[in-house]
């Protein structure tokens, strides 16, 4: 019987193992996607590559594309590492050509991201996602806030986009962000009630796992002057309200904690 | 009372020296037992804290925007005894932050250069959001996604992106929206993109498949109302040409046979002037590389996924337009030569 338990016990200790080498081999890389990653690289750099194009570029481009072949024939013969190297080797040439073709343009400029885009789009996309999770926790906090305003600016500003009148656009996206500076500051006015309960239970159930610590600390004859600590401390913790105040005494609890820790030593 | 001493381990333990070796048998099967429970203990001990310390980030998911502005959403496991929170940011240039704890609720915050202290109390999970300027950086016309993620994660490629550089490997792919979103793994690993030219004709179909799924029944019963309209319209027109007279019917068989040999898109939508503009697009393409291309062609050329093009090529197929033959285990599209004929 207690051989088979021992077996049991074996095979479950052996699953977990087990399982865990799966999961990990589940997250390993799917050739395929290599291919097809080099090969719309490979693509997108052919159409760029002109006729004027130095002949190191050229010569750059037949090396990705014997990498993308060897890569294309490891993967026929299921060499999966080789493919790999491939694949790096291949990307590694592509960027390098990517960086050549750009230096040869006549704007070789290292800018600042948001200076070289005039269309903007990425801005609004950016303030609609972040009003779309403001709008879930609006709804967790049962808030009165009205989001048809700042939806109808939303299909202006998209419109305004479409039309090319970028400066429009942009002005539209101001207001939004005023708007939504707003509405954020609304909500963290109710969060901020509800957070202070929250800080008040989670105090209360720390000063319940105190008196116990100063029971046992009494029972275990420590000194005096480290029970007085905890006492003090117990009393500042359940005076206060306020949850950074409750914050900052958990934190000096936790000191003292830990030098009666050290102290037991 | 009939004392009797029984044997703990049964008669068989008992030898001629009685009890020593009963003992020592059973010291055998525990001694057999308790490496194996110590070698299950060990790994158990060695995977937990492994489990519990390195995955407390459970999910990490990046967007990167077109001005290279990256979105981070993060879903970490927190000590639920502890009153707050210090979060190591991705950078400093940090703008919309929002973290939310496991009931949903919004959590205070202080963000100190790349750190952010979250006031907690009591949730054992929490979901952040915020966006961040310094993990794309721009030379020229290439952009370079630098990131050391300290755990497994997703990243969403802006649209109209090539990838034109890699350092690392990546474990998924897949098409979102256009979009490319990369599965990778922890580490350091840098992605150089470009952005490709936009051209008009290869975006006006955008046929996305949430509307492709919502159009397919309506697709379905269409073309079958269409199929049978069409049908009685031949019977009836078959019917009319043989009470024709035989001139009138030579006539009209050399018109036929020339509109037959006609692949053209403008003799196609004319044929069907109810077709979808994105399927307009399709046929035309079809139409431009001779008459027929491989699905796959469509698929390159309209950056659409499998299914969602798929579905395009069977309602085309439905219209009567095209017809889908096998060529190397690919689906080669056609387009019909005998319009005129099933008319």
């Amino acid at each position: 019987m207690k051989k088979i338990t021992s077996f049991v016990l074996l095979i479950l200790v052996s699953s977990m193992v087990l399982g865990g080498m799966t999961n990990t081999a589940q997250a390993q890389t799917d050739p395929i996607i290599l291919l097809k990653i080099a090969k719309q690289a490979q693509k997108q750099l052919e159409n760029q590559i002109k006729q004027n194009s130095s002949d190191k570029t050229k010569q750059l481009f037949k090396e990705g594309t014997q990498q993308i072949r060897a890569l294309e024939e490891s993967l026929k013969n299921n060499d999966i590492d080789s493919a790999k190297k491939y694949f790096l080797s291949a990307m590694k040439i592509f960027k390098e050509i990517s960086q050549q073709l750009t230096n040869n343009q006549s704007s070789q400029e290292v800018a600042t991201l948001k200076d070289t885009v005039k269309d903007p789009s990425a801005d609004l996309l950016r303030m609609q996602d972040y009003v779309n999770n403001l709008k879930i926790i609006a709804k967790k906090y049962s808030t009165s806030i009205n989001f048809s305003e700042i939806d109808d600016l939303f299909v202006t500003a998209k419109q305004q986009i479409t039309d090319k009148q970028f400066d429009d656009a942009l002005q539209t996206i101001s207001k939004i962000k005023q708007i939504t500076d707003d509405f954020n500051n609304k909500i963290r006015g109710n969060a901020s009630q509800q957070e202070q309960s929250r800080a008040k239970e989670y105090a209360q159930k720390y000063l319940e796992q105190l008196d116990r610590l100063i029971e046992d600390v009494k029972n275990q004859g420590l000194s005096e002057d480290i029970i007085q600590k905890l006492v003090d401390a117990r009393k500042n913790l359940s005076a206060t309200t306020d949850p950074q105040e409750i914050i900052k005494q958990i934190k000096e609890i936790k000191s003292i904690k830990e030098h009666l820790k050290a102290h037991k030593k | 009372m009939n004392p009797e001493i029984v044997p703990v381990y049964g008669k068989e333990s008992i030898r001629e020296d009685g009890m020593l070796f009963v003992r020592t048998d059973g010291i055998l099967e525990t001694m057999v037992k308790a490496p194996l429970i110590l070698a299950g203990l060990i790994i158990v001990t060695v995977l937990i804290p492994l489990q519990t310390s390195f995955s407390s980030t459970r999910t990490l998911e990046l967007v990167i925007y077109s001005d290279g502005s990256t979105h981070v959403s993060t879903q970490i496991d927190v000590d639920p005894l502890e009153p707050d929170f210090e979060l190591n940011l991705f950078g400093k240039s940090i703008d919309n932050f929002v973290a939310t704890g496991d009931t949903g609720f919004l959590l205070s915050e202080k963000i100190i250069e790349d750190k952010a202290i979250i006031d907690i109390f009591g949730s054992s999970s929490i979901i952040v959001d915020y966006n961040i300027d310094d993990l794309v950086s721009k030379e020229g016309r290439v952009w370079t996604f630098s990131f050391n993620s300290p755990s497994d994660y997703t990243l969403l490629m802006p649209k109209n992106s090539v990838i034109v550089g890699m350092s690392g490997l990546p474990n998924n792919m897949e098409l979102v929206d256009e979009q490319t979103k990369l599965g990778l793994t922890a580490g350091l690993s840098e992605i150089n993109y470009i952005f490709t030219p936009i051209n008009p004709t290869t975006h006006k179909p955008t046929i996305s498949s949430e509307s492709s799924f919502n159009y397919t029944n309506a697709a379905v019963i269409g073309g079958s109302i269409i199929a049978v309209v069409i049908s009685i319209v031949l019977m009836l027109k078959r019917k009319q040409s043989k009470s024709l007279p035989s001139i009138i019917q030579t006539e009209s068989t050399s018109e036929k046979q020339t509109e037959t040999k006609s692949n053209d898109a403008e003799t196609i939508f004319n044929f069907r002037p109810e077709m979808r503009e994105d399927d307009k697009e399709i046929v035309k393409f079809i139409s431009d590389k001779g008459g027929q291309v491989l699905e796959s062609e469509l698929r390159k050329k309209f950056l659409q996924p499998r299914t969602t093009m798929w579905r395009a090529v069977k309602r085309l197929e439905r219209l009567g337009v095209i017809e889908i033959d096998k060529k190397d285990l690919q689906n080669l599209v056609k387009l019909k030569k005998d319009l005129e004929e099933e008319k």
